[in-house]
């Protein structure tokens, strides 16, 4: 997120402060629309970090079924229960949902890229 | 156009560091009257520094900015270290065209254009349309800065910072990246709008062609040189470094 604000280029701002504009439109009208592709990306990736987490919530946070319990938790309890049928099948939705992820990251980036050639 | 007709009074001195052993000094002491007045120097010489000095982007160590109203008297203060006063950039209220430009890249020309007129409605709609047919631009309006040619991000650019009716304009060698064909067109049509907006203009460039073709009056800045040409007294402008400097 923090990349994602650095990227606006300053020049932009400073021009934006001598045509009277205030801080506050700067952000809404210059800062804002520039960084939010790299905003969306850091959002989706600690979400996308956040549906996968396994070690953390399986130490830590314990595996309580409809409150702790990860997407890969449960690939791991079915796999314990030898129930590999309905394991396969979450592992295909979290591998498809990633897919997806990427993607969504990838095109947002490549936004970002057009809008800083100039 | 709202504006009175007064000077641009600047005296400023900003030392900073170029590298670690080198310290640099900026200073400067002119009157820029309603015209253009070209501060001419090679690069480096701190000729970026005095307009963002101007424009309130950078801070003076010392000195004072600010308007002469009719009877020489200095009559509104844009910075004064002496009695701490320093306007922003927006309270300032001038015109600045960058060298890079700096045209908003998620924005149309026309909004680029409209970017600095506070008022909404049918008035800034007609403004903005006004200008950009003055500066020829107005068949890019809807247009994104990374669809049009360079000439016409330039026109972009002055029309942006012309809208919001300055009280100075500073222009940091904007022209540059242009042939000398489209850079005169330009120059023309600057010079059309500045006959009927009479304010003071300060045009910063090394190239000579450029300064005769648009320049009033010229002041000249080299690294520790005080000179002038053609000065209307008492208009001078020095960049000095200080003895003792590499």
């Amino acid at each position: 997120m923090t990349a994602a604000f650095r990227s606006v280029d300053q020049r932009l701002i400073d021009a934006a402060r001598t045509l009277g504009v205030g801080r506050a439109a700067i952000y809404r009208r210059i800062v804002l629309p520039l960084a939010w592709p790299g905003l969306i990306t850091a959002l989706v990736l600690t979400f996308a970090h956040t549906v996968g987490e396994f070690g953390v919530v399986l130490m830590v946070g314990g595996n309580i079924p409809g409150v702790t319990r990860t997407l890969s938790i449960d690939i791991y309890d079915q796999v314990q229960m030898l129930n590999y049928a309905s394991a396969t099948q979450t592992a295909l939705v979290l591998l498809i949902f990633s897919f997806v992820l990427l993607v969504v990251v990838y095109l947002l980036n490549q936004r970002t890229l057009l809008w800083g050639t100039r | 156009m709202g504006n009175t007709v007064s000077s641009l009074e600047v005296k400023i001195r900003k030392a900073f560091f170029v590298s670690k052993a080198r310290r640099f000094t900026v200073e400067a002491e002119f009157i820029a009257p309603p015209g253009v007045s070209v501060i001419f120097g090679p690069s480096g010489s701190g000729k970026t520094t005095i307009l963002e000095c101007i424009a309130g982007l950078a801070r003076p160590d010392a000195g004072t900015i600010g308007f002469l109203g009719d009877s020489g008297e200095t009559t509104d203060l844009l910075f004064d270290d002496a009695r701490r006063i320093d306007l922003t950039p927006q309270q300032r209220r001038l015109g600045y065209v960058f060298q890079h430009l700096a045209l908003f890249p998620h924005m149309t020309a026309a909004e680029n254009v409209a970017f600095g007129i506070a008022a909404n409605g049918a008035d800034k709609q007609s403004h903005v349309r006004d200008i950009m047919e003055r500066f020829r631009i107005a068949h890019v309006a809807t247009q994104r800065p990374d669809a049009i040619s360079g000439g016409e991000r330039q026109r972009v650019a002055l029309a942006r910072a012309l809208v919001t009716q300055p009280r100075a304009l500073l222009l940091d060698e904007p022209f540059s990246a242009l042939d000398d064909t489209l850079k005169l067109a330009i120059i023309a049509d600057l010079k059309q709008w500045l006959t009927r907006a009479k304010v003071p203009v300060l045009l910063v460039t090394h190239d000579r062609s450029e300064a005769t073709a648009l320049g009033d009056r010229m002041l000249l800045i080299d690294d520790g040189r005080i000179s002038g040409e053609q000065p209307e007294p008492p208009t001078m402008v020095t960049g000095a470094r200080p003895p003792g400097s590499l």
